[in-house]
């Protein structure tokens, strides 16, 4: 083992420990506090064209946030305080859409496009590898496309 | 006076837009190529109508013409004059007076630079799609959005001035410009990948001429993304620089398209690979930047900045569908001359960098259109109202940027073709080491989260990666190490990672509270002691003002105001900032009180590192000035098949 | 003029391009897009007049309900049966000030024939300049400081005033300014 692959060993390996560590010390918020802001930056304010509750100045969202701090306080879940503002303000206070009828395809969609592209991409590459640079007239192509001066002034 | 001379420059426009436009495409079709001269001067009176349009209407301003429409609309005796300038693009017609104004000054550019080419038909072609757009833009100016009517002025009118959000900052004179610097700098590529396509002339040529171009309208497009942030930081009083709202997203996508042409180009001019899809997206860019216009100012979508100026929507989207149509159905005819036959050897190539890049900026782009129009296709569908967004835009976008920010570091140790695992493990080292070291350095401070903490290293490792390529070219080639595409790029990589930590760590590590204080009492957030003092208030003609002072510290006294602005009837709570290298500290006044010695509600920000952000859209734009700046030799004309060798090869 | 096309038929029939297929593809999802944004969001209506543009129009009325600053209960619940005019206004506001006699009126025209009443809500103002502006313009109809209407209402700048029938359910809108006349046609004319 050469000494960069020793050095390369211990970056992976401190890279990793740290990420561990950032994420051991992230995800559920744990003060009542804590949760009622994670909750009310997934609501939007339903008068302030798609700024969260948290983020909103308005009134209405100070009166949201208030509703969410009582419920919480109150030890609701996370479900029921949505069902609740659901019920009262419709679907268009969920600031991420669910995924249920044609709300499905905002989540379905990216991904088919994103497997779509990869594996075309993956299946260019692959097929193409067979056979490189084969007819003159791929070859012509190319020089065409490298050709830069296509006009002289006459 | 002003408005019948306005109207005769909008006509003057329209006029020559079309006559030139058709002049043109009989010349080239008919092949008498010693037409094209007279197109030229056509393209002239078009830059001579437009500057002439935005001096008169700056002249009405000024002279608070009242029986100008524009000016009896957004003018006001008592707006200051710096506002009252920037006031001509406060709203949709003079925004559209700013467009032609500058697709002149573009078209007289293009003109001069080519100025000893009159009678190529590439030149020819992009001329006459040039005209084509800026006759599209005069007819609305000359039809359904006249800013030069002539209209009676009541009694006593003093006019309401431009919208108050429009007047309450600095920003305001530079954001617009610049973002209109960059949308309609877009149609200078966009017009020579039509010309290519039209003329058959599929090479390299149209990519050499246009590439400093692209460049430039990409500058200035994120140059006005980050000042409009930066405005919305100053102005709104949400605490937040970035929303997602349509009109945002709008300014976004022709960004995304147009970074991701700016890589995807490097891989046709040195393998001759990615033809369409360089076409395709210089097109896509363009028909974006149309298509946001529409978006924004049809008021089919929601939008804090809701223009709501029905009367040219169904243009717009007209011209988008003409524009799209136009660029979709010539590159399907021309699909078999744009077949490209070389092939990506390994993955461990720049080019398999760039292909996957260009795949992660398109899969962006595709979300964040989708996340804007999804709503209306909710409601078309079966009547679902639905509000798309920071969790979605959040929760996609955030992989896809860790996975470029992943990219930003390999892709420019990567020599094309094929890198073997030697090289890469002593090309990657160093910038590993600084990923890695400041993923460490991190916890070490205190700072935790999965998604912060991966920024900072992922950062790390594409600041190093970009930092490694700059070294070695100045330590090569001097100051000259700095310029040129390559090097610039990698300054503008540096400014990227600079944005990429800010936003991590602005939004992670943000403290938020909101208190009721009485004058003299305090309130103590984060490190920080925050002191009410007392309320002020002033006013003159334009707006009455109150606000609180307030003691950081026991230091520093900010003033977070309430602002009424009288004549439009608007009351804006407006931040005070203490901005700093590690932490902002964002002042809002909520409430104020019916007493001068009742109690206010504060809102207090704490947001680590948003000056960063700032600091990254500055040196992005001073990379993109230096990539545009050639190192030395060649003007972009010059015969050259791999133009970014020497650079290219400093860095090895 | 066609130097550089390197036109040799590798591909085959014209079908066979993938360049072509992938272009008439793109060509279907433009046209949805377009006849999405075209029909999709009711773009049909095209907004012209931003006065119609309030979603409460057609809607029953939010709640109104407080101490005036006249300090008298108030709710507008109370008042079904006739007209109501729901005014937002502040007194730092030229053209609120200006349309304060036209109010005057209309409160003069609603006493003497008990079909229309009026509140106005304060928008980011001190009682005391309401009071003043009362005070020197006359008029002696609730006011209310109720900073959750506003949000209700969606104002976002003054003056503006909503027009509600006897049902309770508002039927107009008018921004930046009233004009006393037009009110009372509209009322004539609905009953």
């Amino acid at each position: 083992m050469t000494r960069r692959s020793m050095a390369w060993v211990i970056i992976v390996l401190l890279a990793i420990a740290s990420l561990g560590v950032a994420a051991f010390d992230d995800g559920v918020p744990r003060t009542e506090a804590e949760r009622t802001q994670a909750l009310a930056q997934r609501f939007a304010c339903p008068e302030c064209d798609g700024q969260s509750v948290a983020d909103s100045n308005a009134s209405v969202a100070a009166n949201i946030r208030e509703l969410i701090r009582s419920e919480v306080a109150a030890g609701a879940t996370d479900d029921e305080i949505r069902d609740r503002l659901l019920r009262a303000y419709g679907t268009d206070v969920l600031l991420n859409p669910p995924a249920t009828g044609v709300s499905l395809l905002i989540w379905v969609l990216p991904a088919v496009v994103v497997v779509g592209a990869v594996g075309a991409l993956v299946s260019i590459a692959l097929r193409r590898r067979t056979h490189t640079l084969s007819t003159d007239d791929d070859r012509r192509l190319v020089d065409a496309a490298l050709r830069t001066r296509e006009w002289t002034e006459r | 006076m002003n408005s019948v001379l306005g109207y005769l420059f909008t006509m003057v426009g329209l006029t020559s837009s079309v006559v030139g436009a058709l002049a043109g495409f009989y010349a080239l079709r008919s092949g008498q190529l010693r037409l094209l001269r007279m197109v030229r001067q056509w393209s002239w009176l078009v830059l001579v109508a437009g500057v002439g349009c935005f001096v008169v209407m700056e002249v009405a301003l000024f002279q608070r013409d009242y029986t100008v429409s524009y000016v009896q609309q957004v003018g006001s005796d008592s707006t200051p004059a710096l506002f009252n300038f920037a006031a001509l693009w406060s709203a949709l017609e003079g925004s559209l007076i700013l467009w032609v104004f500058l697709l002149g000054g573009y078209l007289g550019a293009v003109l001069y630079k080519f100025r000893d080419r009159g009678n190529d038909p590439l030149l020819g072609w992009a001329l006459v799609t040039m005209l084509g757009v800026s006759g599209f833009f005069y007819a609305l100016l000359a039809g359904p959005a006249n800013p030069f009517v002539q209209v009676t002025v009541p009694l006593g009118f003093v006019g309401p001035g431009p919208n108050p959000l429009l007047q309450n900052h600095l920003l305001v004179a530079f954001h617009p410009p610049m973002l209109y610097l960059g949308y309609v700098g877009f149609t200078v590529p966009f017009a020579f990948a039509i010309a290519a396509l039209a003329t058959g002339r599929l090479g390299e040529g149209w990519l050499v001429e246009t590439r400093r171009w692209t460049v430039i309208a990409w500058g200035f497009l994120t140059m006005g993304i980050v000042l409009g942030a930066w405005w919305s930081y100053e102005v709104l009083g949400w605490g937040g620089y970035w929303a997602w709202d349509p009109v945002e997203n709008a300014s976004l996508l022709p960004w995304l398209t147009g970074t991701a042409y700016l890589h995807s180009v490097m891989v046709q001019e040195r393998r001759g690979m990615l033809r369409v899809w360089n076409l395709s997206l210089v097109c896509a860019t363009f028909c974006l930047t149309i298509l946001g216009t529409f978006l924004t100012r049809s008021g089919v979508v929601e939008s804090v900045h809701a223009f709501s100026d029905g009367a040219i929507g169904p243009w717009l989207l007209v011209f988008f569908a003409a524009v799209a149509g136009l660029s979709v159905g010539l590159i399907g005819w021309r699909g078999d001359e744009l077949r490209s036959p070389g092939s990506i050897d390994s993955i461990r190539s720049r080019e398999a960098a760039f292909f996957a890049n260009n795949v992660l900026f398109g899969a962006l782009a595709f979300v964040i259109l989708l996340g804007t129009v999804f709503p209306l296709l909710a409601e078309a569908y079966d009547g679902t109202r639905l509000t798309i967004g920071r969790p979605y835009f959040d929760s996609l976008g955030r992989p896809i940027a860790f996975v470029m920010l992943f990219l930003m570091a390999a892709a420019p140790v990567l020599p094309w073709r094929k890198a073997s695992s030697e090289l890469l493990s002593q090309r990657l080292f160093w910038p590993a080491v600084i990923g890695t070291g400041s993923m460490v350095l991190t916890l070490l401070l205190g700072g935790r989260g999965l998604w912060a903490v991966l920024t900072f290293g992922l950062g790390g490792f594409a600041a190093g990666a970009a930092g490694r390529q700059v070294v070695l070219a100045t330590r090569r080639q001097g100051w000259r190490g700095l310029v040129g595409r390559t090097n610039g790029g990698m300054i503008v990589h540096l400014g990227v990672v600079l944005v990429a930590v800010a936003i991590a760590s602005s939004e992670t590590y943000k403290t938020d509270r909101t208190a009721t204080l009485l004058p003299g009492e305090s309130m103590s957030v984060g490190d920080h002691q925050f002191t009410y003092l007392e309320l002020g208030a002033d006013e003159n003609d334009r707006r009455s003002r109150v606000y609180a002072l307030v003691e950081i510290d026991g230091e520093d006294i900010y003033a977070p105001s309430i602002v009424r602005f009288r004549q439009q009837g608007m009351s804006l709570a407006t931040p005070s900032v203490r901005t700093g290298l590690t932490e902002d500290v964002y002042l809002v006044l909520d409430g104020v009180p019916d007493e001068n010695d009742g109690p206010i509600r504060l809102r207090v920000i704490l947001r680590p590192m948003v000056s960063w952000l700032w600091a990254g859209g500055i040196l992005m734009g001073v990379g993109t000035l230096l990539a545009v700046f050639p190192g030395k030799r060649r003007r972009g004309t010059d015969a050259v098949s791999a133009p970014v060798e020497a650079e290219e090869l400093a860095g090895v | 003029m066609n130097e550089a096309s390197p036109t040799t038929e590798v591909t085959g029939p014209r079908g066979g391009n993938p360049t072509r297929k992938a272009a008439i593809a793109v060509g279907i999802a433009l046209v949805a897009l377009i006849a999405l944004l075209a029909f999709g969001g009711g773009f049909g209506a095209t907004i012209t007049d931003e006065a119609d543009e309030s979603p409460l129009l057609g809607r029953r009325v939010p709640a109104i309900a407080g101490t005036s600053l006249q300090g008298e209960p108030f709710d507008i619940d109370q008042l079904r049966g006739q007209w109501t005019l729901v005014n937002f206004f502040a007194a730092w506001c030229p053209p609120c000030i200006a349309e304060h006699p036209e109010l005057v009126e209309l409160e003069a025209w609603g006493a003497g024939n008990g079909r229309l009443s009026l509140v106005s809500i304060v928008f980011d103002d001190e009682p005391a300049n309401v009071a003043e502006l009362f005070d020197e313009l006359g008029g002696s109809w609730p006011v209310l400081n109720a900073p959750g209407s506003v949000v209700d209402f969606q104002i976002r700048r003054v003056p503006e005033s909503f027009l509600v029938n006897p049902d309770g359910v508002v039927v107009a809108r008018a921004i930046s300014g009233i004009d006393a006349e037009v009110i009372i046609e509209q009322i004539e004319g609905a009953s």
